[in-house]
């Protein structure tokens, strides 16, 4: 019974740290939409601009250096936003880790009271509650998904090239909320609702 | 070894470099002011003038830049539903010979007259620059003749030296952004292409020929003389 509590008690912690977290995750990545517009309008004006010639302008004589200066510029623009992008990613990083913790001491706890446990205990559910075994293997999913989304949006970040309009498009692409993440909350997080009004 | 604290002795005048046992060459104190702070008068008042100045010609130059984008904007999209999507089509000789002539919407003339206003402002702004940095020219020379060197500062750090350094340096990148400006202005409507279209606004827009250092000597100014 204090093994089956104990459990209880961390899931209830671990889903409370999920829809927080995820909740808050959602915001941030709706408020990154206006730069990430930026983001693609400056990328294609980059673009456009490396591919004028220059000696085909009126502007080549009296501005020789004038494309230099402003891809230049643009360019500066760009790494600006791409710091800020990587300043909210690393403190989306603490937040993720603090979930993959608790998603770990989830199993710790079972590993600890496997012994206690009967396949019963774990399978058993009620019309108000999943069984024990099923949220251990969402809390997993979470922190997985979680994961792989920070990993996703970091890899993203660091491939961002300009000029290569590929790598535009699949940052922009990759910085809304994950669809397997925001399905996981939408599908299963009411699922526990009753389980998480309950008092251990 | 005696156990007294030696004090470090300044010479007298008379004998700094005679004895042997002279350490510090004497240390000559030029007379100066105290910060200026309060009701100002004499060249801290122009300075500070000249700082205030900068700033808000500044302001308006950047009002009227974004004035000119939005109708750059206007003639770019302009361009590009009228001229370039009619063109697009022809696929024979005849018709993109008649892409150099084709008749120009009414509308973009009216958008070109009003680039040429928003221009003929940020040339009266170059103007008016260039009378305040004619100033602290003039405030430089006159403190030279005060205190040679002119290297006393005139509020916290600065001599007039950097004000006038800085007010110039800022002057040659606004002089040179007009010019690009000026020919943004005089081309952007014959444009033939939407690469060089782009590069025209995108021009406009980031003024390559004004460094991000300009905002730091303007801050800087502002800050020095106390407006913040």
């Amino acid at each position: 019974m204090q093994a089956e509590l104990a459990i209880c008690r961390q899931l209830q912690k671990t889903f409370k740290t999920i829809q927080e977290q995820s909740e808050q995750w959602k915001l941030t990545l709706e408020t990154c939409q206006k730069d990430m517009t930026s983001l693609e309008n400056l990328a294609e004006q980059y673009q456009c601009c490396a591919k004028v010639d220059l000696l085909q302008t009126p502007l080549a004589q009296s501005f020789p250096d004038i494309k230099e200066k402003l891809l230049y510029k643009l360019h500066d623009e760009m790494a600006d936003m791409i710091n800020r992008l990587q300043d909210i990613l690393s403190a989306q990083n603490i937040l993720k880790d603090k979930v993959s913790h608790q998603a770990e001491q989830c199993m710790d706890l079972y590993s600890k009271y496997a012994g206690q446990l009967t396949m019963k205990k774990m399978t058993e559910c009620s019309p108000l509650w999943p069984s024990m075994a099923t949220m251990l293997q969402w809390v997993q999913d979470f922190s997985r998904l979680y994961r792989e989304d920070i990993l996703c949006k970091q890899h993203t970040l660091e491939v961002f090239s300009p000029d290569k309009p590929e790598a535009v498009s699949s940052l922009v692409e990759h910085w809304k909320m994950n669809k397997m993440l925001q399905q996981q909350m939408e599908e299963l997080l009411p699922l526990v609702a009753f389980f998480q009004q309950e008092q251990f | 070894m005696s156990s007294q604290a030696r004090s470090p002795s300044i010479p007298s005048e008379n004998t700094a470099g005679n004895s042997p046992n002279s350490l510090f060459s004497p240390i000559q104190v030029c007379p100066t002011r105290s910060p200026q702070a309060g009701n100002l008068t004499g060249s801290a008042r122009k300075v500070k003038d000249s700082a205030a100045d900068w700033h808000n010609h500044v302001q308006s130059w950047n009002a009227l830049s974004s004035k000119g984008m939005s109708i750059i904007n206007k003639i770019a999209n302009l361009k590009l539903e009228t001229i370039f999507n009619s063109t697009s089509s022809a696929d024979d000789e005849e018709d993109s010979v008649t892409r150099n002539t084709f008749s120009m919407p009414e509308e973009l003339e009216t958008w070109c007259k009003a680039l040429d206003t928003v221009l003929e402002g940020m040339n009266k702004i170059v103007k008016k620059l260039e009378i305040v940095t004619a100033a602290l020219k003039g405030v430089r020379d006159l403190e030279w003749h005060r205190c040679v060197g002119g290297a006393e500062p005139l509020f916290q750090t600065w001599p007039i030296e950097e004000f006038y350094n800085a007010s110039e340096e800022l002057l040659a990148m606004f002089n040179r952004e007009l010019e690009l400006k000026t020919t943004i202005v005089q081309n952007v409507a014959h444009v033939q292409n939407r690469e060089t279209l782009m590069f025209y606004t995108s021009a406009w827009l980031h003024q390559p020929y004004i460094d991000k250092n300009a905002d730091i000597l303007i801050q800087s100014m502002v800050v020095e003389t106390g407006f913040r």
